[in-house]
């Protein structure tokens, strides 16, 4: 449905932060944040910026399912961040950054479709990378 | 018997509540090190207004002075000298990560055990206590936190250094990484979580208080 583009350089990516991953003491996101989704899988999900704003990134989130449930999420326990590309390709860490548009029809409940959906590919159970995301990233929704 | 301590104030000074800075610029830190330490339980505040003065008196229920402070956390038996009992409070307030909920951040998380709560605070423990008595350093406390495959983060973090410990259940060694937020100087790799490491104590001093 959506062709597949290049996400130049200096584009930013919004980040979902759950709650439980920020630092109260900081105010900054943990390290645990950046986490490929679920911990498992190949990428952590994120949003191009040229499809999506801070506020429709969160809003979006209330229209999926809890993982493994027929519930929906609340939009109000994530908050969001941004990454720059090429901050990301910077920190050195195998990390490539793909935009996979999601687009199913019809629509499934609990699974929306999501023109801004990108991906950041690689492993991220390394401590360097999760500790480095933290310091390029900044809030847009902050809670 | 309770002591009680008396602090008079001068006149013209806002009368604001006990715990603002600008009022008890001494007592509050006493108030604060005192609750921290539990050397004392704040028991009563009094505030009488005589004439232009104000007169307040703070009674403390004194408990016995100790060096060393014990608590029961979730079962466990904790013992640190009382300047690290910043740490005993932060592994306190972490005990709430093992009460999480499977899918705790609605992505599917796993829950964390309580096997690798209690390695992630031995290691803290260990590693606090060493430094403090064999350098008679003072480290801060890491913030403590959950992540979604079931291990434990411990990050410290000042303005010139950063350093991420991972704990994981299966296994008995920790992960880390850390720098001074360059590429030079940069430690990496893995170390038994029940052993000193000194070489990687001599690092965590960077986050002396």
């Amino acid at each position: 449905m959506w062709p597949k583009e290049k996400i130049p350089l200096q584009d930013k990516l919004f980040i979902r932060v759950h709650k439980e991953n920020i630092n109260p003491k900081t105010g900054l996101p943990r390290p645990a944040a950046f986490k490929n989704t679920p911990a498992s899988g190949l990428s952590l999900s994120s949003d191009w910026e040229r499809y999506t704003t801070p506020e429709k990134s969160r809003e979006l989130i209330g229209k999926q399912f809890k993982k493994e449930t027929t519930n929906f999420k609340n939009p109000l326990f994530f908050f969001i961040v941004s990454v720059i590309v090429n901050d990301i390709y910077n920190l050195s860490c195998n990390q490539l950054i793909e935009y996979t548009p999601k687009y199913q029809n019809p629509e499934p409940i609990g699974d929306p479709n999501n023109r801004a959906h990108s991906s950041i590919i690689g492993d991220k159970t390394d401590e360097e990378i999760r500790l480095k995301f933290v310091n390029i990233s900044n809030w847009e929704i902050k809670p | 018997m309770p002591e009680t301590l008396q602090c008079k104030y001068l006149p013209g000074k806002p009368q604001k509540s006990l715990t603002e800075d600008s009022y008890f610029p001494s007592y509050r830190k006493l108030w604060e090190f005192a609750k921290k330490a539990y050397l004392f339980e704040p028991i009563s505040i009094k505030r009488d207004i005589i004439a232009f003065s104000h007169i307040q008196t703070i009674k403390f229920a004194m408990r016995q002075a100790v060096d060393e402070i014990e608590k029961q956390i979730k079962g466990l038996k904790f013992s640190f000298p009382i300047e690290l009992v910043h740490i005993l409070n932060e592994i306190e307030v972490s005990s709430n990560i093992i009460d999480l909920d499977k899918n705790w951040d609605d992505e599917g998380a796993l829950q964390i055990s309580y096997e690798t709560w209690e390695k992630a605070t031995l290691f803290i423990s260990n590693y606090s206590k060493w430094i403090y008595n064999n350098q008679n350093i003072i480290i801060s406390e890491p913030d403590i936190a959950a992540v979604s495959d079931g291990s434990i983060d411990l990050t410290w973090s000042s303005k010139q250094a950063r350093l991420l410990v991972n704990i994981k259940e299966a296994e008995t060694t920790a992960s880390y990484y850390g720098d001074y937020f360059t590429e030079n100087n940069n430690i990496k790799g893995n170390i038994p979580i029940n052993e000193i490491n000194e070489f990687f104590a001599y690092w965590l001093k960077v986050f002396k208080v």
